[in-house]
């Protein structure tokens, strides 16, 4: 779906993008965010998901979703581990008063703040109409990723896989984004990265 | 006199779009591409850097080791740090360590061109 | 014809939905007709002001993070009635045939940017979601009694299981019983007549080999030469001394034999119990003795059997279900050594209490089975060569009895179990147990 010299440039393009998307949450939380160098790789549909990614698809996950509208359509998954957030929470202005409540909601906050980052830098480095999104949800809890899709019919898509992961003062965070992007837009994608090859 | 300009990145599409912005009156010059620290270092010792565009997180060898090895060797050489961690804390870091400049990626024309400005490079 | 900007300022105040914009410290800027409506407060007296003031009951920390949200990263933040059901506190919007008392919400803030593309305010979009909210929790609800109900019956079907596997395991032992006393009852009758045949057949040969004294001493003293060397060459040739000796001694052993057969088959008898699964007073010796008979054959290559039995009064139990346990003990105790040991088999009496104890020499049992070996089901040996019910059984026959049951083991040196049984039943429970029975 992509070649090679696209995905070298997606990768550099969602670097910068999560980059951003780092720089905002430290001003947000003010606190200096360290985010280790996204990594990416393409996935081509449901069966392509977990020989992409072994590591992450045996361990039981926390994954919820948030879809984006416009030229560039699809949906994002992201993936946590189970018990990764809770350190987080005060620092996203959560008064401890009801675990898994807030757990639930931080990691919705989370979402909202990757999805919006990556996908906002991405339209914006490729010249695309900004992109405006649904309410994130929670999608599935404490099953491992490769259960999930195996039972779940996921629509036709293409998807990368962006790794990262940030470290917040002395709390390491790792979490996965699976942008799902859906057929129709696959080619305005493929176009936009194209012409930013051939600007340069 | 040719000006030796090494582009240190890991990514060619961010390595094309540094050169693309450098200004494009530039006489005499000479552009190595590094894709690593180690080559960035590789090719300063070649006698090749009298400016060097910098990126932070590279392969074998990060841009802050970079810096400071060629601090320590030559402190006159410009070295203009392009990074994607654009947050404060990693300007000042490298400022620290001696960079002339930080850019924050997406690197664009009017902003490099501001920076060499701004440094007295041209 | 383009509508005056009024146009669509009616437009907003009519929406159905509500609409805050605040800006960066939460000081209200527009308030539409379903905030005025819902709140009570009209929008000349809310303008200007903070929305913290306005709504005290907004959590303001979390609240002014979903604002820094909108305007660091510029990008829209939402909330979820699920994990917070109302931004603002409003009345119902089912007032009468509602059954919660606020209005569940979700909001929406999204930026709205300046010329310069810096974020000017935060546009709050606040939407009335009672009626999904109220049919989500009816179906959770739902959903959390059927969950609980699954739960209770499988505990139930587990319970059934276990029962069933108790129920099998008796009748199992209840068939090998009707078909062992059958058995037993059709040898005693031929082994009855055997028996008291080999008693005459004792005395015949006595009487027979008296007349042959006679006859011999007749034949010494006044027969022929001829007829005296005739007979004591047939003599000769047929061994009469070793026949006579041993004649005796044959009857003497087949009677031994017989009435070993005779106890066998009263032990039989006795163990089996048919039509004796009721509680009675009975002699636990005894039980324990004619058990021993029955697996006699299973303990005598492994084990040399040591009693030790002190006087025990009778107890109320059902002793068919007592010797089950014991031959359990017994065979498990064979079992467990593996070439050449020792079962010692002690019995006492202590306050109301009587004890009977096995104790082999045998190869013991780890730490982490022996918590598990009541359990039904549970083996440690090969596949097809036990049910893994036999202390399982034992178990819930002593807790019947209102004994218990103790186990030590060391791997390696051996195990020995204790049954505890009360001397008499606690009254009334047992007429109950009888009347299940």
């Amino acid at each position: 779906m992509f070649t090679q010299e696209q995905l070298d440039a997606l990768q550099e393009i969602i670097n910068i993008a999560m980059g951003q998307g780092a720089d905002r949450l430290a001003r947000l939380i003010e606190t200096f965010v360290v985010l280790s160098v996204p990594r990416l790789y393409a996935v081509k549909g449901s069966d392509d998901m977990h020989e992409a990614h072994q590591q992450i698809s045996k361990q039981p996950v926390i994954t919820t979703r948030q879809s984006f509208i416009g030229p560039f359509r699809g949906e994002v998954l992201v993936i946590f581990g189970m018990n990764g957030a809770n350190e987080l929470a005060e620092l996203m202005g959560y008064v401890d008063d009801g675990e898994a409540q807030i757990k639930e909601e931080l990691i919705l906050d989370l979402t909202n703040l990757l999805v919006g980052a990556c996908i906002s830098g991405i339209c914006e480095q490729l010249h695309l109409e900004q992109s405006t999104f649904s309410s994130p949800t929670l999608f599935f809890e404490g099953e491992t990723l490769n259960s999930f899709i195996q039972g779940t019919a996921l629509k036709d898509s293409k998807a990368l896989l962006v790794e990262i992961q940030f470290r917040i003062e002395s709390h390491a965070f790792a979490c996965e984004l699976l942008i799902c992007i859906s057929n129709t837009s696959i080619k305005a994608v493929s176009d936009a990265v194209d012409r930013l090859i051939d600007s340069v | 006199m040719t000006m030796h300009i090494v582009i240190a990145d890991d990514s060619s599409l961010s390595r094309k779009m540094v050169m693309k912005a450098l200004p494009s009156n530039l006489k005499d010059v000479e552009i190595t591409f590094a894709r690593n620290g180690k080559e960035a270092l590789d090719a300063y010792h070649c006698g090749k850097a009298d400016v060097m565009f910098l990126d932070l997180t590279m392969p074998e060898m990060d841009g802050y080791t970079v810096l400071k090895s060629l601090k320590e060797i030559d402190a006159n050489t410009i070295v203009i740090v392009i990074s994607a961690d654009i947050q404060p804390e990693a300007q000042q870091r490298v400022k620290a360590l001696g960079a002339a400049s930080f850019i924050g990626k997406p690197v664009t024309t009017d902003v490099l061109r501001q920076r060499i400005r701004e440094i007295g490079l041209l | 014809m383009i509508p005056d900007p009024n146009y669509f300022e009616g437009i907003i105040q009519r929406l159905n939905t509500g609409i805050v914009i605040v800006d960066q410290v939460g000081h209200i800027q527009f308030w539409n007709q379903f905030m005025k409506l819902n709140s009570g407060h009209d929008r000349e007296d809310v303008l200007g002001k903070s929305i913290y003031d306005i709504f005290p009951e907004i959590p303001q920390s979390w609240f002014q993070k979903k604002i820094d949200t909108v305007y660091t990263l510029q990008h829209m933040a939402f909330t979820d009635w699920k994990k917070r059901p109302y931004v603002f506190r409003f009345p119902t919007t089912r007032p009468i045939t509602g059954e919660v008392e606020f209005m569940y919400q979700n909001c929406t803030f999204s930026p709205l940017l300046d010329e310069e593309k810096k974020v000017a305010g935060v546009l709050i979009v606040v939407t009335d979601i009672t009626e999904v909210a109220e049919q989500t929790l009816a179906m959770q609800r739902l959903t959390n009694s059927l969950e609980r109900e699954k739960r209770e019956q499988q505990k139930l079907i587990t319970k059934l299981e276990e029962a069933q596997n108790q129920l099998l395991q008796s009748e199992k032992m209840a068939a090998i019983g009707q078909l062992a006393a059958g058995v037993a009852h059709e040898i005693n009758n031929p082994t009855g007549f055997v028996y008291s045949n080999m008693g005459s057949l004792g005395h015949m040969v006595e009487d027979l080999m008296a007349v042959i004294d006679v006859y011999e001493d007749q034949l010494c003293r006044n027969g022929v030469p001829e007829a005296q060397e005739a007979v004591r060459q047939a003599k000769e040739k047929y061994d009469f001394d070793y026949l006579k000796e041993d004649l005796v001694s044959l009857v003497k052993e087949s009677k031994d034999g017989i009435e070993r057969i005779k106890r066998i088959v009263e032990d039989l008898k006795g163990f089996s119990h048919v039509g004796e699964s009721e509680w009675q007073m009975a002699d636990i010796h005894k039980g324990l003795d004619s058990t021993l008979n029955v697996v006699w054959n299973e303990v005598k290559y492994k084990a040399e059997v040591e009693k030790h039995f002190e006087d025990l009064p009778e107890i109320e139990c059902i002793p068919s279900q007592i010797n089950q346990v014991f031959m359990n003990l017994v065979v498990n105790a064979a079992h467990s050594i593996e070439k050449k040991g020792k079962i010692t088999i002690c019995t006492g009496q202590r306050g109301d209490q009587i004890f009977i104890s096995v104790a082999d020499t045998g190869c013991g049992i780890s730490q982490e089975h022996l918590n598990r070996i009541f359990e039904p089901f549970f083996t440690t040996k090969p596949v097809g060569k036990g049910t893994g019910l036999g202390l399982s059984v034992s178990y819930n026959i002593i807790k019947k009895h209102h004994g218990h049951i103790e186990v030590n083991s060391t791997p390696g040196e051996g195990t020995k179990f204790v049954l505890w049984l009360p001397v008499k039943q606690p009254e009334i429970e047992t007429e109950q147990e009888a009347a299940q029975s």
